[in-house]
Formats: C-alpha cells, sequence, structure tokens
C-alpha cells in the first residue's frame, strides 16, 4: 500500500502532532507514505468564494501532482478529503471545465487527466488495509476506553461527493471496537464543531464546541476522537474557553484518529504527542 | 416484508397535560407507505384525537415536518420504517401532539418581503436571461418547511433571531434575479451570513435538495466579498491574500490581515500557550517553495468563469 500523502494546512501548522503519528502509524502498519512536497492549500471553505474557478485550480494541482506519482492521495483532513473529492468529481464530469483548468495548470507545466482517487485515512484503514489486519497489529488492547467518536462534517457529508458514507456504516464505532475500546452512544457524533466559524465568530463557535463536548461529557466518555485536525483544533484548543462559559469546570481529552490507533498499536505516548495538546491526555491506565 | 409498523409518537396538549408522553401503535405495514399514511391510518382507526398536519401532499406547502427517528422531515415524503418515533419540530411552541406554531418562525424568514421590489412602473414584457432563470429555480424551490432549521448549529447556539437558513436562501433567490434593485449584500451580512459553519447538515435534510453551502452561501458571500464591505468580506480577502503571499494559510497569519494587529495582540495569551506546545505557527514564516506556481494559477486573471 502506498500512497500520495497529502496532510493539508492545519496538520502541518496547528496540529502538527497528527502529521507526525500518521506517519508513525502508518510506518508500523506497512502503509507507505510519499508526501506530496510544495502541494500548498486546498482553498478550504473560502477560496470557492474569491472564485470557484481558484478552487478548483487549486485541488486540480494537488490532483495532477499525485497523478505525476501513479499514486491515489491520502488525505488526513476532513476539509480537504471533500474539496479534493468535489472538485475531481467536477472535472470528470464537465470536460469543458477540465480543459480551462488544465489551460491554467499548463502555465506551471502540469497537466490532470481525471484518474487520481482521493482517500482519507479512516478510508484506508477500514477498507484498503482492513479491520481484520489492524486487529492483528494491536499490541496494547484499549480495554475498558470509553471513545467518543466525533466524525466531524466534511468526512460525512455530502454523501453524494463523498460517495462513501461513513457515518451510516458505523466505521469510526466500528474501528474503536477493532482497537478493543468502547464506541460510547451519543448525540453530537456527526454535528459540527465549529471551526468554520472561528475566525468571522467566535462567541459563536464557542457555542457550538460547548455543545459538542457537553454530549460527549454526558455520555460519560473517557476521551473524544476525531479524524480532522481541524475538529481538533476546535475541541482541544478552544475547550477551556468553551466550556469556561458555559460553567463547567471538567474537560475532556481529544484524540486524533492516528493517536488512537497508535495507542493500540503499543507506540509510547511520548511519540504520540500527547504534550502538544491543550487538554491534558489523562486516559492512559484506563 | 415487515408486516406492523411500530410507532411511538409525542403527545401532549399544553391546555390540559402536564408534561408531555410517548404514547405508541401499532399500524398494518403496507408497500411504499409514507409516514403521512401511518398517521392518518391512526387518526382514522386507532385514535382521533391524535393531532398532526398534511396539508397539499405533494412536499410544496412545507407544513407537515416532524422530527422522524430525530431527524427533520416531511410525513409526504418520508417513508414510514419498521419502528419509529415521531416528536414535533423543536424549538417551536407546540399546539398539541405534533403540530407547533410555526408563525414566529415564518415571520422571521418573511422579515425579506418575498418579492422582487422592481424599479418601477415595469415595463412589460419583462425579458429575463435564460441562466438568470435557472439560477433561480434554485433558492425558490424552498417551501419554508423549518427542516433545514432544526438542523442547523448555528441557529441552535444564535438562536433564530440571529441565524436562520430559509431567511439568507430567500435573500439568495433575490441577489442572482438581475431584476431586483435592493442591496441584498447588506441585507445578508445583516442575517450573519458567515455565520454559516459549513456544516452541510441542512442539504442533508431539505426535501428539495437545495444545494444550500453553493448556491446560498458561498453564492452570497461571493457578492458580499465582490463588494468588500463587512467582516466576511474582509476574512474572505485575508484568506486569499495570505495564500497568495504563502501558498498554505496559518491562522495568525488569516488574524492579522483581517482584524489587525490589535486585535492579534489581545490574542496573544492563546499565542503564548500554543508557542508552549509546539503548535504556533508564526504569520511572518516563509511561503512554500513552489509559491510562484500557486500565485500563477489563483492570480486573478484566472477567475473567469
Amino acid at each position: 500500500m502506498k500512497y500520495a500523502y497529502y496532510p493539508g494546512c492545519a496538520a502541518k501548522g496547528s496540529t502538527p502532532e497528527a502529521d507526525f503519528t500518521t506517519r508513525l502509524v502508518a510506518q508500523t502498519l506497512g502503509i507507505e507514505l510519499l508526501e506530496l512536497q510544495n502541494s500548498g492549500c486546498c482553498g478550504a471553505k473560502e477560496i470557492r468564494v474569491v472564485s470557484r474557478r481558484l478552487d478548483l485550480n487549486l485541488n486540480a494541482r494537488i490532483l495532477s501532482l499525485a497523478q505525476g506519482l501513479g499514486l491515489d492521495i491520502l488525505t488526513i483532513c476532513n476539509t480537504c478529503l471533500l474539496n479534493l473529492n468535489q472538485a475531481n468529481n467536477q472535472l470528470k464530469a464537465e470536460p469543458e471545465t477540465l480543459q480551462k483548468v488544465n489551460k491554467s495548470l499548463s502555465k506551471i507545466g502540469l497537466s490532470y487527466d481525471g484518474s487520481t482517487n482521493v482517500k482519507h485515512l479512516l478510508h484506508v484503514l477500514l477498507t484498503d488495509l482492513g479491520l481484520d489486519r489492524l486487529k492483528q497489529s494491536v499490541k496494547t488492547p484499549l480495554t475498558g476506553l470509553k471513545v467518543a467518536p466525533f466524525y466531524g462534517c466534511h468526512i460525512v457529508r455530502p454523501v453524494k461527493d463523498l460517495g462513501f458514507d461513513v457515518a451510516k456504516t458505523e466505521s469510526l464505532e466500528a474501528l474503536v471496537r477493532t482497537l478493543h475500546a468502547h464506541p460510547v452512544e451519543y448525540p453530537g457524533r456527526t454535528k459540527c464543531c465549529g471551526f468554520y466559524v472561528l475566525m468571522p465568530n467566535e462567541a459563536a463557535a464557542s457555542g457550538m464546541i460547548a455543545h459538542r463536548l457537553e454530549e460527549a461529557l454526558k455520555a460519560d466518555a473517557d476521551c473524544i476522537v476525531t479524524p480532522c485536525p481541524l475538529c481538533h483544533v476546535a475541541l482541544d484548543m478552544f475547550q477551556k474557553q468553551a466550556l469556561g462559559k458555559v460553567g463547567i469546570r471538567r474537560t475532556i481529552p481529544v484524540l486524533h484518529l492516528p493517536q488512537l490507533v497508535g495507542l493500540a498499536l503499543g507506540i509510547s505516548e511520548k511519540n504520540l504527542q500527547f504534550s502538544r495538546h491543550l487538554v491534558r491526555v489523562n486516559i492512559l491506565g484506563k | 416484508m415487515v408486516k406492523e409498523i411500530t410507532v411511538s409518537i409525542f403527545r401532549y396538549d399544553p391546555e390540559s397535560d402536564k408534561h408531555p408522553s410517548y404514547q405508541t401503535y401499532s399500524v398494518p405495514s403496507k408497500e411504499r407507505m409514507l409516514v403521512g399514511d401511518v398517521l392518518e391510518y391512526i387518526h382514522e382507526n386507532l385514535d382521533g384525537s391524535l393531532a398532526y398536519r398534511w396539508e397539499c401532499r405533494m412536499r410544496l406547502c412545507g407544513g407537515c415536518t416532524i422530527l422522524i427517528n430525530g431527524k427533520p422531515g416531511l410525513i409526504c415524503r418520508e417513508q414510514a420504517e419498521p419502528s419509529m418515533t415521531l416528536e414535533p419540530l423543536p424549538f417551536l411552541p407546540i399546539v398539541r401532539d405534533l403540530v407547533v406554531d410555526r408563525k414566529s418562525l415564518l415571520d422571521k424568514i418573511y422579515s425579506v418581503p418575498p418579492l422582487t421590489r422592481q424599479k418601477s412602473p415595469v415595463r412589460l414584457p419583462e425579458p429575463i436571461a435564460h441562466e438568470v432563470i435557472l439560477g433561480l429555480r434554485v433558492p425558490r424551490q424552498c417551501v419554508q418547511c423549518l427542516a433545514c432549521v432544526a438542523v442547523c448549529p448555528a441557529t441552535e447556539v444564535l438562536t433564530a433571531d440571529l441565524f436562520l437558513p430559509p431567511k439568507l436562501i430567500q435573500i439568495a433567490g433575490f441577489a442572482i434575479d438581475d431584476r431586483d434593485t435592493v442591496d441584498r449584500v447588506q441585507e445578508s451580512e445583516e442575517s450573519n451570513l458567515f455565520d454559516c459553519a459549513c456544516c452541510h447538515a441542512c442539504e442533508e435534510v431539505c426535501p428539495h435538495e437545495i444545494n444550500i453551502s453553493e448556491k446560498v452561501i458561498t453564492a452570497l458571500r461571493n457578492k458580499t466579498y465582490e463588494h468588500g464591505i463587512g467582516r466576511g468580506g474582509r476574512y474572505i480577502k485575508a484568506f486569499y491574500d495570505a495564500l497568495q503571499a504563502k501558498g498554505k494559510v496559518n491562522a495568525s497569519g488569516i488574524l492579522l490581515r483581517s482584524q489587525g494587529y490589535l486585535r492579534a495582540i489581545m490574542k496573544a495569551p492563546q499565542g503564548i500557550r500554543l508557542i508552549a506546545r509546539g503548535k504556533f505557527v508564526s504569520p511572518f514564516g516563509k511561503p512554500i517553495p513552489d509559491i510562484e506556481d500557486i500565485r500563477t494559477i489563483i492570480g486573478p486573471t484566472e477567475q473567469e468563469k
């Protein structure tokens, strides 16, 4: 298994532990990652506001770089996953648009033919590697650990763009069980963390963050696990302010997906870089 | 095939009941049975006191939305499931059982009058470009069923007074109409357009499958950006500038560009905590090595549709 690895801006900036632990977990599981160097930003939800065409150009460039390597893309960010898939779907469905985008790409010596597939680490663990093989690699079963699976939005919706309903199929719950941990049931699993409102309206985002954390706390979870570094930014970095505003003193650690997998694979706490989190990770020994 | 449908229904009459309760009914199952058919069967055969709305029966009036197993949907559209819990829409006063008083929200939506404001007198015939009509069709499919409101995280936090998706859908319907003369950019800013969390939850429940994130939110934000006004317009410009400068984005860079040094300094305590954990990215960092490639493909000359 070999992929063109596209970590996205957040994992290269605010959440470097997500990038670091993805590499460690991939290495342990025999998944080869060839990073798309200099790939830049996917445009998030903002560049399409300037112009849909610019968003397509950015994503087509990334898809084209992976095409040059002859590899599918593995990303660890929900928004990158959705953006790359939406662009890919549109470019495949509209030959005229692909032609226009390729005219832009030709100025930097690239072109795209629509052949790159885009997957999230969660998809790769579930389908390419398979949960049976993952189970065989578990060295430290997470028995007794109550985990609140938090999908984030852009790996779940819109299903027509993503092509795979990870929430309906309870993918994250299945993965948590594979690691011998217990997925708790709670209403917030596919709701929004508020990340995209943080910059325009931090108070509103803080309310959304508090709701999601309260839902996980009420379900008596020991920790939250998320496949998205943007959700991690919202739920970890802004956790204390958000809960403080609603008068809650308890906290709940938020783990990146590769950190939870890494924990079960026997990777040390130090290498999982829990010390980088703003909320203390106090789940070990549970 | 399941022979019976078991349905648990929220029952409450504010005039006589102290608390809401749930009543369970068994209904013989039929092929392609809608939730509305189940309720009609109960009303006609089992319990005439059950109150629910089912008016046009063709997805057009938007009045019959309830929560079906926790998810909002029109009873004239959604297929019955073998086991269902039916509840009224949350956040609205209950008239009785599944019937809620929708007036307060409809009044807020119609604070944007559902009319194209044209220069008067209107000259007839009125030529409208084909592409404008195609664009208008999307937001005008909205029937104010309020399903999107029930799942919107921004409405949940800000309340419907400050953020209401159907109101933005309505504004979008006029913003792309050439004949309209109202300042829809201002109107969407006042309706807190940039508080949308881009979560796509509204689209998932919209009975008319309106692409709200693209055809409403992104379309209106584009107009705001082009007018260069408000906090939203400044934020998008900051993001675009940061991307052109570095090829990648980070929060400190966008904060500095969109809100200035003073606001950025106020965030210093948070910044210090991030520095301590190796998570702070300097706004003055180097661009990616292939930055010229990014600048080439996202420059102003590449923006043509």
